[in-house]
């Protein structure tokens, strides 16, 4: 079967990288997925990140968490450095997902704008 | 919440919050008797009758038994207007089996959405549940069992994201070969 060959070769080369990734994890994303996070579109920025994790091999640990009671400004992203700070991206769609990832997880630049309500 | 997919991973999410280790997610689609059922079953905390008579209630989405909520109340409209018919099933530390049956041809009958990406998300965020994802027509079977699956792939976790996007597809790619499946889209 064609795609059973294709999960071999990918199983071939995470076993190279799994490890390097995740003994270097240098930022850790949080995305809200409980109901009103997937209601107002968790799904596709939650799938921005496993994308450009897998693409770019970025160091970094992505988890769902649920509901912190602030549903209206969901999708709701937070991203937590080494140091423990953490930055809070509120109505994150896939669009200001990518940019999150090429400003804040590829040159460390907090995307301010983001982090403030905008609608 | 208007298809199969969102509504499952509602109920999905659920089992999550009631500790469940395993989850039996059962999708039986176009019967031969011209129904469609879905079942739901984990082997989490459970409810005790009082909680579960509640749960039938649509007003039920009460703080402390959040994870019950809304999940259960658009389970129950998108089955009961397609003409069909639904229960819930718990013991307390033993689990709860959710399960809904309803009129494949209906008009209102659910679509079925993105499955493979309920399953990825799962997935995701725990890879520790074992899941078992059984979809059916009235001619083909298709089964995908996370631990059978995470050991083929050993050492590699399961939650690596090509891992998790392969699956996605797969699943995808296999309700569309299960004769049926593309039916009863159609039919509806």
């Amino acid at each position: 079967m064609k795609s059973l060959d294709e999960l071999n070769k990918i199983r071939e080369a995470a076993l190279k990288k799994v490890n390097l990734r995740q003994n270097n994890a240098q930022y850790r994303i949080l995305v809200g997925m409980a109901t009103c996070g997937i209601a107002a579109g968790a799904r596709p920025v939650m799938k921005t990140f496993l994308d450009a994790i897998d693409k770019d091999q970025l160091p970094v640990t992505l988890q769902q968490t649920g509901c912190i009671g602030m549903c209206i400004h969901e999708p709701i992203v937070e991203i937590i450095d080494q140091a423990g700070t953490k930055t809070t991206y509120l109505e994150v769609t896939a669009a200001k997902a990518s940019e999150i990832i090429e400003s804040h997880l590829k040159q460390g630049k907090i995307l301010e704008a983001y982090t403030h309500v905008t609608k | 919440m208007q298809d199969i997919a969102m509504i499952s991973l509602e109920l999905i999410q659920n089992s999550v919050s009631a500790k469940a280790s395993k989850i039996d997610f059962t999708l039986a689609l176009a019967q031969e008797d011209g129904t469609s059922t879905m079942i739901i079953a984990d082997n989490g905390c459970g409810m005790d009758e009082a909680t579960l008579a509640k749960v039938s209630s649509p007003f039920f989405t009460s703080r402390t038994t959040r994870k019950v909520g809304l999940g259960v109340a658009f389970f129950k409209q998108a089955i009961q207007q397609a003409a069909g018919s639904w229960n819930i099933t718990s013991a307390l530390n033993q689990g709860t089996t959710v399960n809904g049956t309803w009129e494949s041809k209906h008009w209102d009958a659910p679509p079925l959405g993105n499955l493979g990406e309920v399953i990825l998300i799962l997935l995701q965020g725990h890879p520790e549940i074992h899941l078992v994802f059984n979809f059916s027509t009235n001619s083909s079977v298709y089964t995908f069992d996370s631990k059978t699956f995470e050991a083929s792939i050993a050492p590699v976790p399961l939650s690596e994201p090509a891992i998790l996007k392969w699956i996605e597809s797969e699943i995808n790619t296999n309700i569309q070969n299960c004769k049926g499946g593309i039916d009863y889209e159609k039919s509806r």
